[in-house]
């Protein structure tokens, strides 16, 4: 079995790709076309683009989103989260986080409008195995290795149920609302009356299909290279390649308003 | 100009015999805040805005419209008044307090009066909803005017002071001018504490970008004007395109943008401005490709030679090393295309400054209501890129063209003056609907009320007269 883990670098020098084509929405672009582009640029052996990140950590607000992706066994998500961390806190060379979002597969704010999208949410995900993954980043807060708490794509019922049983609540609601003037009442006054900051964002939770994935890596015009076609694997590696966590990294200047520092790491599982 | 003095000024004769003596204890004046300031660094961001408001005498009922020279008056009486102090609003020049209220100054003519927010805004996105500028100034010597005329003598008392040459230069252009307004009482002792003499040169001098040293007596550091803006009719807009400064700085910054064109072409852009319904029919130059270059590593890794002539994804274009000359680094385009981007198909893959902005928002975390108000500002500014809606001048002539006492002779009588100011104030202060052709300017459902702002953040059903994907 080989683990493999892939990452953008720093994708704010990372030209056109990181600019979102006007009307797009919700989409994992900005993730599949960073990716391409660095294993391209490692391929034409261009150096990273701009300095590695200046130093003094209380300077910069550092924000992780990780997704846990979907066909994943559960009991892997502790090792999961630890590695994420690990991986984020090494890049960024600080000793926290300020702030960590998880966002659980099968969970989305799609609807014919913005209530049907609250109430379709409202049976979405699994609540028992959420609210148990939970203390996993629970542990990361008493550790002091983060300091605020999110969730993605929670609507008002789901939020509602999942703060009845946490201990730590989470600080940040971020949602995938298509059209933020159209935000449901519910969850709005949820997130008032509970101090959660409801923030928008682009991001779809299932962000890493295993097809996208083998593209990316795979012989085709816009691949790697790096996997096989072929069951004996002569031009590359081969197996059956899952996907089993993505993380977002931002780091944001304090006071200034200016990102600095942003890019993915995704890990996947190859069993021959 | 927030920093005038009430005050008389000499006659031209006398002035124009003090020229030299102002210059001079300018850059002495100059000198000594900068060696003062040139250290600062790490200040968090703050902006703010200037709006410069005209007084006029207005009446419904009388048909004529003056320009009111009350403005020391009106200064007075914002001094006094006292709900306006108890909320912490003022005015500087003739009380002791400061708030976050707007603060009034004197203006240079007497029926002008400018605002400027009580104290600056934070980078916060909450702030950005009460307006702002700023901007980071960066300078490489191809693209100066060859043709900028500067003080030789300035420039070296300055650059013997200690100051870059870059910086010198800058200042030792503005200096070229003599100053028209000269207060007597000003000519007796230099006060290197006070910056008056060095603002008399630098505050007539009307750039489009002003470089603003800190105000003596002021910690707040060093700030970048941006001016070339025209001024609207609503708040609403004035806002939308104070906050698109802001968001586009921070994308610049963000993305490590670089926009630079020669100044020259910039100076032809601004001539071409003025043309009629120049946002719909001209081009403008700008430069193609504002994204940053990677270098080649000096040596390669694994042997692999680059790949040669087969086609590569567009997503993974990278510019060319900047190595060809500067006319290839831009192009004309409308200002549909510099906003809003190059349409699929078209010969340049200009992003657009709206999307680039809309990529910078996607990164940060940005509340719900938040989102949608900057929403309604980024549409405002979009839909008058492409021709959607109409700019204030166009709103303006269409106004007095269907005036019914129009006579299609250019002239604008005393009544055509009246009804057309009293339909701007009525548009921000009354938020009126039969205003002829509101809906063409500001768009529909508009109202200065919250939900008039989300009525304009919607995604437009049916409407025939917009373009693009």
């Amino acid at each position: 079995m080989t683990r493999l883990i892939l990452s953008t670098s720093n994708i704010m020098t990372g030209g056109p790709s990181i600019i979102r084509k006007p009307g797009a929405d919700r989409s994992n672009l900005e993730l599949t076309n960073s990716l391409r582009s660095n294993f391209l640029a490692a391929q034409q052996d261009y150096s990273p683009a701009g300095g590695s990140k200046a130093n003094s950590p209380t300077n910069y607000d550092e924000e992780e989103s990780l997704f846990y992706l979907p066909g994943v066994d559960v009991a892997d998500r502790a090792q999961h989260t630890k590695d994420a961390i690990a991986l984020v806190l090494k890049e960024l060379r600080v000793p926290s986080i300020d702030l960590l979002i998880v966002s659980f597969p099968g969970m989305s704010f799609e609807g014919d409008c913005e209530w049907d999208a609250d109430k379709k949410n409202a049976s979405q995900g699994d609540d028992k195995q959420e609210i148990k993954s939970w203390s996993i980043v629970e542990d990361l807060y008493d550790q002091g290795l983060v300091k605020k708490l999110g969730l993605a794509e929670f609507g008002s019922e789901k939020l509602s149920r999942f703060l009845d049983k946490v201990r730590i609540p989470p600080k940040v609601d971020q949602v995938n609302i298509k059209d933020c003037c159209n935000v449901p009442p519910p969850l709005l006054q949820l997130a008032k009356r509970q101090q959660i900051e409801l923030l928008v964002h682009n991001d779809c939770t299932n962000i890493l299909p295993s097809g996208t994935l083998r593209e990316l890596l795979g012989q085709g015009v816009r691949g790697a290279g790096v996997l096989s076609e072929s069951k004996r694997g002569i031009d590359g590696m081969k197996g059956e390649l899952t996907p089993e966590w993505v993380v977002k990294y931002t780091a944001v200047v304090r006071d200034r308003g200016v990102i600095e520092n942003k890019g993915y790491f995704a890990v996947a599982d190859l069993k021959e | 100009m927030g920093l005038l003095a009430l005050g008389t000024p000499l006659d031209w004769p006398d002035a124009k015999h003090n020229a030299n003596h102002v210059r001079e204890w300018g850059v002495k004046q100059l000198l000594s805040v900068w060696n003062r300031a040139k250290g600062k660094e790490r200040d968090a961001l703050l902006w703010g805005d200037e709006i410069e408001y005209l007084v006029v005498n207005f009446k419904e009922q009388e048909p004529n419209v003056t320009l009111s020279l009350r403005q020391a008056d009106i200064l007075t009486a914002l001094a006094q008044d006292d709900k306006l102090c108890h909320d912490g609003g003022c005015v500087p020049e003739l009380q002791d307090v400061g708030g976050s209220l707007p603060i009034f100054h004197p203006e240079f003519g007497r029926f002008m009066l400018e605002a400027t927010p009580g104290q600056p805004w934070g980078i916060g996105f909450k702030d950005l909803l009460d307006v702002e500028k700023d901007m980071k100034l960066r300078l490489r010597k191809e693209y100066m005017d060859p043709d900028l005329i500067v003080d030789a003598d300035v420039k070296q008392q300055l650059m013997d002071g200690g100051m870059d040459s870059l910086l010198a230069t800058h200042f030792a252009h503005l200096f070229i001018r003599d100053p028209i307004v000269i207060f007597a009482e000003d000519l007796k002792e230099l006060d290197l504490s006070k910056s008056d003499h060095f603002e008399n040169l630098q505050s007539t001098n009307w750039q489009h970008i002003r470089f603003k040293p800190p105000p003596t007596g002021s910690d707040i550091g060093w700030r970048v004007e941006f001016r070339p803006m025209e001024i609207q009719i609503t708040d609403f807009e004035n806002a939308a395109f104070s906050v698109f400064i802001v968001l586009i700085t921070r994308a610049i910054l963000s993305f490590d943008l670089n926009f630079y064109i020669p100044v020259t072409k910039t100076d032809e852009n601004m001539e071409t401005a003025h043309r009629r319904d120049a946002v719909l029919n001209d081009k403008f130059y700008f430069r193609k490709n504002p994204f940053p270059t990677r270098a080649p590593r000096p040596y390669s890794a694994n042997g692999r030679s680059t790949p040669t002539g087969t086609s590569t994804p567009s997503v993974l274009s990278r510019p060319p090393t900047p190595t060809g000359p500067v006319e290839d680094e831009y192009a004309l385009m409308g200002i549909d295309e510099i906003m809003n981007g190059s349409k699929d198909g078209s010969n340049n893959e200009f992003p657009g400054l709206i999307p680039i902005v809309e990529s910078y928002l996607d990164s940060m975390n940005v509340d719900v209501e938040t989102r949608c108000e900057l929403t309604a500002y980024l549409n405002l500014i979009r839909k008058r890129s492409d021709g959607t809606l109409w700019t204030a001048a166009r709103w303006i002539r269409s106004y007095v063209r269907g005036h019914e006492e129009y006579k299609h002779d250019s002239v604008v009588s005393e009544k055509i003056n009246h009804d057309l100011i009293g339909a701007v104030i009525d548009m921000e202060g009354k938020g009126e609907w039969n205003i002829r052709d509101a809906g063409k300017l500001l768009g529909k459902g508009f109202s200065p009320c919250k939900e008039g702002i989300m009525a304009l953040a919607r995604p437009p059903i049916v409407d025939q007269t917009s373009s693009g994907p």
